[in-house]
């Protein structure tokens, strides 16, 4: 953040302005990243939100051991995990009115949704999640071994073999889905 | 990074950018959830809200039960709390209270510490077993009389018992009371409850045991449901008996 710009301001300005230029700059990125976690628009859509929610709740406490985007992008694997475990209770027990209503009302998200069915995107959403989110950050992020180990905090060797293991289950289901003529 | 790799990221990328975005409403949005946040401090849940009536609605209904009863029984609610006997309610619990007819019951060595309205206990002689046995609705005996009553002595005596007689803590058998040539001190049969009671033939020969063996012949080692259920036992049997 640039220093000058922001002098004179009021911490809370300063954490908004700040929180607009990451939400600006790694917004979509986290957007695709939780699409393809999850492979549901409306609630990548609500998942970012908590993201950039949570960020700014504790960028006074962020300390520059990672850079933002390192930080961002562990922040929606967590959301996305929590939000499959959540799931199931979620839906079960309570669900406001009002998240009904948008579901319905969002003639895009339906849209979208009817698009979105890409038999890849799906296959990739149902993978476990620790063959999940190496592939996601390598396929989609272009990231490299080292970044991806440093993101999900494991060893390389780790992300070796769930990356090679991921694929392996990735191909496998795209072949199955193909000989049951779905691609 | 193979042809499927090539493939897999193309498709994701150009899928992704296409479909994707990141909106300005959205933006707009984080911030307002922000700000909302801030501004309502602690917001009330509809599901707090539900949870919170139903806790109430069933606190109503319970009390409302627990009143009506009281209503109709207030003696008995009373008891609850009090140490006496036990007796198995309707919920399955053991109760320590005897709530039924009175009873007048001879005690051949300790009294028991039973504090019950509807029970009363006289402290009598050996001797009482043979002589004006109506008087009682049934007698108790004590570990420092089992020696004594187990001689053969006393065999006719508890053959013809009319009366139930219990045997408070008793570490052996029973019969051994009504069989000639058994007696107490040998202790060859080992007792398989912890109290046990009988009648005489004529009377139906019934007999009764409670609760499992303990070390202690002790009376005051007795559990207070054993002397609940007893209680009910000797109502029971001085009922049928009327009939």
């Amino acid at each position: 953040m640039d220093k000058n710009r922001t002098s004179g301001l009021q911490p809370l300005e300063v954490e908004h302005i700040l929180l607009s230029k990451l939400m600006n700059e790694h917004g979509p990125e986290l957007k695709r990243i939780a699409f393809l976690y999850i492979n549901d628009i409306t609630e990548s859509e609500d998942i970012v939100q908590e993201v950039f929610i949570s960020c700014y709740q504790h960028l006074a406490s962020f300390r520059n051991e990672a850079d933002y985007k390192t930080w961002l992008i562990r922040i929606t694997i967590n959301k996305c995990k929590d939000h499959r475990r959540l799931w199931g209770i979620r839906n079960l027990v309570y669900r406001p009115i009002h998240q009904l209503v948008k579901k319905n009302e969002s003639a895009e998200a339906t849209h979208l949704d009817q698009q979105f069915s890409s038999e890849l995107i799906e296959q990739i959403s149902k993978l476990s999640s620790k063959y999940k989110e190496v592939l996601i950050l390598y396929y989609y992020l272009e990231l490299t071994m080292q970044e991806i180990s440093e993101v999900l905090e494991i060893s390389i060797n780790t992300v070796k073999s769930r990356l090679l293991r991921g694929k392996k289950s990735l191909k496998t289901r795209l072949g199955r889905s193909e000989q049951h003529g779905q691609v | 990074m193979d042809k499927f790799d090539h493939e897999v990221r193309e498709q994701l990328k150009s899928f992704l950018q296409e479909k994707i975005q990141f909106t300005s409403e959205e933006k707009e949005q984080v911030h307002e959830r922000i700000l909302s946040k801030k501004s309502k401090g602690f917001q009330f849940n509809p599901v707090y809200w539900s949870v919170l009536t139903a806790a109430i609605a069933l606190s109503l209904f319970f009390s409302f039960f627990y009143l009506t009863d009281f209503m109709k029984n207030p003696s008995s609610n009373e008891q609850t709390g009090s140490v006496n006997g036990g007796i198995v309610d309707t919920m399955g619990e053991q109760k320590e209270v005897y709530s039924g007819k009175p009873l007048h019951i001879a005690v051949i060595g300790e009294i028991p510490i039973v504090t019950s309205g509807q029970v009363t206990f006289n402290q009598v002689e050996s001797e009482a077993l043979k002589n004006n046995l109506q008087a009682y609705d049934a007698f108790f005996v004590t570990d420092e009389h089992f020696e004594e009553l187990a001689t053969d002595e006393w065999t006719d005596t508890f053959e013809r018992m009319p009366v139930p007689v219990f045997f408070i803590g008793l570490d052996v058998q029973a019969f051994i009371f009504h069989e000639n040539d058994l007696d107490y001190k040998s202790h060859k049969y080992e007792a398989n409850s912890h109290t046990q009671g009988f009648v005489g033939e004529k009377a139906g020969g019934k007999s009764w045991e409670y609760g499992d063996p303990i070390e202690s012949t002790n009376p005051g080692d007795t559990p207070k449901e054993i002397f609940a259920l007893i209680f009910e036992d000797i109502e029971e049997f001085q009922t049928n008996k009327k009939e």
